[in-house]
């Protein structure tokens, strides 16, 4: 079960950058089995807004805390790291090892398990990574296309089996069968751990089935978190953020706009049914 | 030297392609012939062999059996790959692999500087180059420093530099944010215009709609190909590749089965079911 991770007013500078800080006054709750996600343009600090809360870099300014307890050092960090996980936006900055099982064992190998019980949490992350282990298991995970990547480094994350994932662009490279699946794997893993999601994203419909808060980043600054229906509201303003809405958003506004309402505005049955009565309506 | 116009394309003859180390056939037997002063679309469940048949047509990878001619030249043959490099330029898919310049102006003036050009005509394409992917600004950054979508647009600065006849772009545009997206794909289409050809991998339908063809990879095999409108229109097909369809092809193919009259047709964006459903 995750505990309540909270950013109070933190900023960040990278050092010797001399450039202004990346992140300004960043206030953020991930309360248990919430799942949030961050957009912004690029460059907006989504990565490095997700190294902080992973425990990977150290606020230089404002407060982080995980469960109650205040990270006050650079040690302290290393309990959060215990708790929080994260998968790199590149998986070349995650892969190492010289075999794909190599590198999915080594976090549950570091946390003392080993023979049929670190096999089997080892198939298990593979498979809610939609990696195909009996294939690619021995390969280099060096060797393999961009989406096979992705899909070793996802599953290595799993295999840690953290109380809150930071996911920075899971989605990349992935192709409409594995972005599926994911999205399954992920509300599954959520539902049964009571485990926390912090997924960033710049392509909302990615995560738009799974995702209930988002906040959204610019200019350093995090707004506070929005609902789906808020986000879907404000095209004008999504999209001077450096985003867009999913074509599913999108046809929902124009159809507003001649005020045709969706029940449910991502069935495509619920979308038909209701053009087909409102151009019913116009022919009489 | 350049090629006259009747060498201005990218032709491959019954390629196949496997990897030394696994021996798995990747690519088989594809036929494909690539025009300059073209857009074209690559899409495909992972692993189907996109980023190799990429790899393949810019001397990167021989052929195992087949032939690939780039502007004319036998990639089989070590003396043209300096060439070929020249003719065809890829954007990688991961662009920490292309990053080799200690500022972002000398990481994109690294291939033109390799070509041996004087250093005014350098300075020209770089800056170009800089302006027409919006990295004017942080034109003195170290690339490593940038977040991963800049790195990106540092990688696409870098082909366009070479001015090559063909752009190879593998997955270019995925870590783009909307306004850089639809930078580079509006550029991609004004590089056509003025006859270069873009060859474009992606997962994205949306990327797909103004294609001149689509190639639909599956298996190392060309599964389907053709226009937009026939290619991408059939949801029911889109799925069975593993690709995502369109939501609006969706919506007009339902429209069609609920017999709505004539239905919307083969449409492709939102805005041509609006003006359908307006008229
Ligand atoms: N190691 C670093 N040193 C100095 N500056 C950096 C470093 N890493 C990132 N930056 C800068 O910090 C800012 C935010 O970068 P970050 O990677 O967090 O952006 P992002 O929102 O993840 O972008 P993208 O969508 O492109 O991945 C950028 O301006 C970037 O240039
Ligand atoms: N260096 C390599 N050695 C051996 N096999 C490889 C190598 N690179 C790729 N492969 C295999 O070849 C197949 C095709 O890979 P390729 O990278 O061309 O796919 P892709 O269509 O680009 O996929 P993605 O969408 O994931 O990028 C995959 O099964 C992959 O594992
Ligand atoms: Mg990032
Ligand atoms: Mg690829």
């Amino acid at each position: 079960m995750a505990q309540k991770l909270i950013l109070e007013s933190v900023s960040y500078s990278y050092p010797f950058s001399g450039s202004p800080p990346v992140l300004k006054d960043v206030n953020l709750v991930v309360d248990p089995g919430e799942v949030i996600c961050i957009a912004g343009r690029n460059g907006s600090g989504k990565s490095t807004l997700s190294q902080i809360c992973a425990g990977l870099l150290f606020p230089t300014g404002g407060k982080l805390s995980y469960g109650g307890s205040r990270i006050k050092t650079r040690r302290d960090m290393s309990g959060l790291r215990k708790n929080v996980c994260l998968l790199f936006q590149s998986p070349e900055d995650q892969l190492f090892a010289d075999t794909v099982l190599a590198d999915i064992s080594f976090g549950p190998r570091n946390h003392g398990l080993r023979g049929s019980e670190l096999q089997a949490i080892v198939r298990e992350s593979a498979e809610m990574a939609g990696l195909d282990i009996e294939r690619l298991g021995d390969r280099s995970p060096f060797s393999l296309s961009g989406g096979e990547k992705r899909m070793v480094a996802l599953a290595g994350v799993f295999a840690l089996r953290p109380e809150i994932l930071v996911l920075d662009e899971p989605f990349t490279g992935l192709d409409h069968t594995h972005r599926e699946h994911l999205r399954e794997s992920l509300a599954r893993y959520r539902e049964s751990r009571g485990a926390s999601l912090v997924i960033v994203s710049h392509e909302l419909s990615n995560v738009w089935p799974v995702a209930v808060k988002y906040g959204l980043l610019a200019d350093g600054k995090l707004a506070g978190l929005r609902s789906r229906a808020e986000i879907a509201a404000e095209k004008d303003g999504i999209s001077r953020l450096g985003l867009r809405l999913p074509q599913w958003g999108a046809l929902e506004h124009e159809l507003r706009r001649i005020n045709i309402e969706l029940d449910d505005p991502s069935d495509y049955h619920v979308i038909a049914e209701t053009i087909r009565s409102y151009k019913e309506g116009q022919d009489d | 030297m350049k090629n006259g116009p009747e060498h201005q394309n990218i032709t491959i003859e019954g390629l196949t392609f496997q990897y030394k180390n696994t021996g798995e056939e990747v690519l088989k037997d594809i036929d494909a012939e690539f025009y300059a002063g073209r857009y074209y679309v690559i899409l495909g469940r992972n692993g189907s062999g996109k980023s190799t048949l990429l790899r393949c047509m810019n001397s990167l990878l021989g052929p195992s059996e087949g032939k690939v001619l780039v502007c004319g030249l036998d990639s089989s043959l070590p003396e043209n790959s300096t060439e070929i490099l020249k003719k065809a330029s890829m954007v990688f898919q991961d662009p920490n692999s292309q990053i080799v310049g200690s500022t972002v102006e000398d990481d994109i003036a690294f291939g033109p500087e390799n070509l041996g050009l004087e250093p005014g005509s350098i300075e020209r394409k770089v800056r170009a180059a800089v302006e027409m992917t919006g990295l004017a600004g942080i034109e003195r950054e170290q690339p490593r420093n940038l977040s991963m979508g800049q790195k990106q647009l540092v990688s696409i600065a870098g082909a366009l530099a070479m001015e090559p006849v063909f752009i190879l772009s593998d997955e270019s545009t995925s870590m783009l944010d909307d306004g850089a997206r639809s930078t580079i794909l509006k550029l991609f289409k004004k590089l056509r215009g003025r006859g270069t050809g873009i060859i474009h991998v992606t997962h994205f339908l949306e990327e797909a709609i103004d294609a001149d063809e689509i190639l639909v990879l599956d298996r190392g095999g060309i599964a389907l190909r053709g226009k937009p409108e026939d290619v991408i229109s059939n949801p029911g097909r889109m799925l069975d590749m593993g690709l995502e369809p369109l939501p609006v092809t969706m919506v007009a193919k339902e429209l069609q089965c609920l017999g709505t009259g004539a239905g919307p047709g083969s449409i492709l964006t939102v805005e041509e079911l609006m003006s359908w459903l307006r008229s």
